[in-house]
C-alpha cells in the first residue's frame, strides 16, 4: 500500500472513531487496540479547546449534551483548522445545523456570542434582542428567567478589545 | 566563538506562568516556547518579547507535519518564519511525525510508517522547510502506540537515514523512549547506546500517565526517577546537552514546577 494511503486510512480510523479492526491491513495486530488512545487524545483535545472557547454554551447545554455535540462536530469532519485555537469557528453554525437533534433554536446564538468573545480581534454580530443579556447573565451565573428574547427584533453587538481588557457592547443601529 | 546560550535545565513556558516569571525573573537558564501558542497576535506576544530580553528561548512546534503528505500552506509557513524573526529563538524544533491527512488536522503527533517511501517523503519535507526557513531544524522522537506492518527500518536506523539525508539536528525525548520500550516489554538501554548523541541539541523530560496496561505520554506528572537516571547516564557519557521539563496537564504553579527543575539541576550539577 502507498505511504499516503496508509496515513489516510489511519487518519480516517481516528476521526471516524472506527473500531480497531479497520487498521488490520496496516497495523500489527497486537497494537491495533491502541487506536483508541489516538481517538481519545483527539476527542479530549477537542473537548478541552471547545470547552475553553464556548464556556456559556457548555453551561447552557450541560456537560453531557455539550460533549455529545462536540463528538458530533468532530465526526462531521467540519474541523479543518491548522490552528488549534480556531477549531471552533464552525461550531456555532454546526450547532445551528443540528436543530433536529437538540430541538433548540437558541443554542447556536449563545455559541455565536462565545465565539465572538474568544476572538483575538474586534468583530461584531447580529442576534435577536435579549440574546446578549441572556448570555451575559448565564456567564455570570445569574438568573435568566426574566429575560425575554425577541426573535423579531435584532440587535448588533460588538467585541471591543482595549489592551488586555475585552467587553461586548451594543452597537447603535 | 559563539557560545550556545541554551545551557542547563530549562522549562517549557506555559501561559499560566507567564506573569509569575515576568514579575519574579527566576533563575531559569532558558525556556522552550510552544510555537502554536503564538500564531495569533495578542498581549502574550508583548510578554514574550519582554521575557526574551532576559532569557534565551527555543521554539517547539507541533504543526509542521513533517511526515505528512499534504501540500504546505505557504501563508502558514510565512507565519512561522515571522515568529522566528520576531522572537529570535535559538532554534525551532518539531517532531518526527505527521499530523494531517487530506487537509484534516489531528493536532496530535502520529507515528510515521518507517518505510523507504516514508523516509523519502520525510527527508524531502525536512529539506524543503530547512530551505524555506534558512535554518536547520531540530527533530524529536515521538511516542508511538502502534507498529505498522510495512516497516523497513527500526527507529534508530530510520533516524540515522534522516540525518544522512537532511543534516538536521535531534531532540531526544527520554520519556518517549522509555514509554515506547516499556509498552513493548523491551529494553531501552540499547536504544540510548545507539542514539546519535553527537547530533542532539536538546533533551525533553516529562511525566507520563498509566492507561489500561499501557503508559501514555501525557506530560501530566513529575518527571520519573528513571528518566532522570537516564539523563545522568547521558551526561556522564556524552556532554551536558540542554534538557528541559515539559508539563502540559495538571500544571502546578510556577514555584512548584521550578522546584522540580532545580532538583534535577542539583542532581546533574556534580557530573
Amino acid at each position: 500500500m502507498k505511504y499516503k494511503d496508509i496515513l489516510h486510512q489511519f487518519s480516517k480510523a481516528i476521526l471516524n472513531f472506527s473500531p480497531e479492526q479497520e487498521l488490520s491491513e496496516i497495523v500489527v495486530s497486537h497494537t491495533q487496540k491502541n487506536l483508541k488512545i489516538y481517538q481519545r487524545n483527539y476527542l479530549g483535545l477537542m473537548i478541552k479547546v471547545l470547552s475553553d472557547d464556548f464556556p456559556v454554551t457548555k453551561k447552557y447545554l450541560g456537560d453531557a449534551n455539550f460533549f455529545f455535540m462536540v463528538k458530533a462536530y468532530v465526526k462531521s469532519n467540519k474541523i479543518r483548522s491548522k490552528n488549534i485555537f480556531s477549531i471552533g469557528r464552525q461550531f456555532p453554525a454546526f450547532l445551528g445545523s443540528m436543530y433536529n437533534t437538540h430541538q433548540d433554536d437558541f443554542v447556536d446564538l449563545i455559541a455565536q456570542l462565545d465565539l465572538l468573545w474568544s476572538l483575538s480581534e474586534e468583530n461584531e454580530i447580529v442576534v435577536p434582542k435579549g440574546t446578549c443579556d441572556f448570555w451575559r447573565k448565564l456567564s455570570n451565573n445569574e438568573s435568566c428567567k426574566s429575560i425575554v428574547v425577541n426573535f423579531d427584533e435584532l440587535e448588533r453587538v460588538k467585541l471591543v478589545i482595549d489592551g488586555t481588557e475585552r467587553r461586548i457592547v451594543f452597537c447603535e443601529s | 566563538m559563539n557560545r550556545n546560550p541554551v545551557q542547563g535545565i530549562g522549562l517549557g513556558l506555559r501561559f499560566d506562568h507567564f506573569d509569575d516569571i515576568l514579575e519574579s525573573r527566576p533563575k531559569v537558564p532558558w525556556f522552550e516556547v510552544t510555537l502554536e501558542d503564538f500564531l495569533e497576535y495578542g498581549p502574550h506576544h508583548q510578554k514574550l518579547l519582554e521575557l526574551r530580553k532576559d532569557y534565551p528561548i527555543v521554539m517547539h512546534s507541533i504543526g509542521l507535519d513533517l511526515g505528512g503528505c499534504d501540500s504546505y500552506d505557504i501563508a502558514y509557513l510565512k507565519q512561522v518564519k515571522g515568529l522566528y524573526e520576531k522572537f529570535q529563538p535559538e532554534w525551532i524544533s518539531d517532531h518526527l511525525c505527521w499530523s494531517s491527512s487530506e487537509e484534516k488536522f489531528h493536532h496530535d503527533l502520529l507515528p510515521i510508517p518507517k518505510s523507504k517511501e516514508g523516509l523519502k517523503n520525510l527527508c524531502d519535507r525536512i529539506n524543503y522547510l530547512q530551505n524555506f526557513f534558512n535554518r536547520t531544524l531540530v527533530l524529536e522522537n515521538i511516542t508511538s502506540y502502534v507498529d505498522f506492518k510495512e516497516e523497513e527500518y527500526e527507529e534508530i536506523e530510520f533516524i540515522e537515514e534522516v540525518l544522512k539525508n537532511t543534516e538536521c539536528y535531534l531532540l531526544l525525548d527520554i520519556t518517549n523512549v522509555l514509554i515506547n520500550h516499556i509498552n513493548r516489554g523491551s529494553s531501552y538501554q540499547n536504544y540510548f547506546d545507539r542514539f546519535p548523541m553527537g547530533k542532539v541539541k536538546q533533551i525533553h523530560l516529562s511525566g507520563h500517565a498509566k492507561g489500561e496496561g499501557i503508559l501514555i505520554d501525557s506530560h501530566s506528572d513529575e518527571v520519573g526517577k528513571e528518566d532522570i537516571h537516564i539523563l545522568t547516564k547521558i551526561y556522564k557519557k556524552e556532554s551536558k546537552i540542554p534538557a528541559m521539563i515539559e508539563r502540559d496537564d495538571n500544571i502546578p504553579n510556577f514555584k512548584v514546577l521550578n522546584s522540580e527543575r532545580k532538583l534535577i539541576e542539583d542532581i546533574v550539577r556534580e557530573i
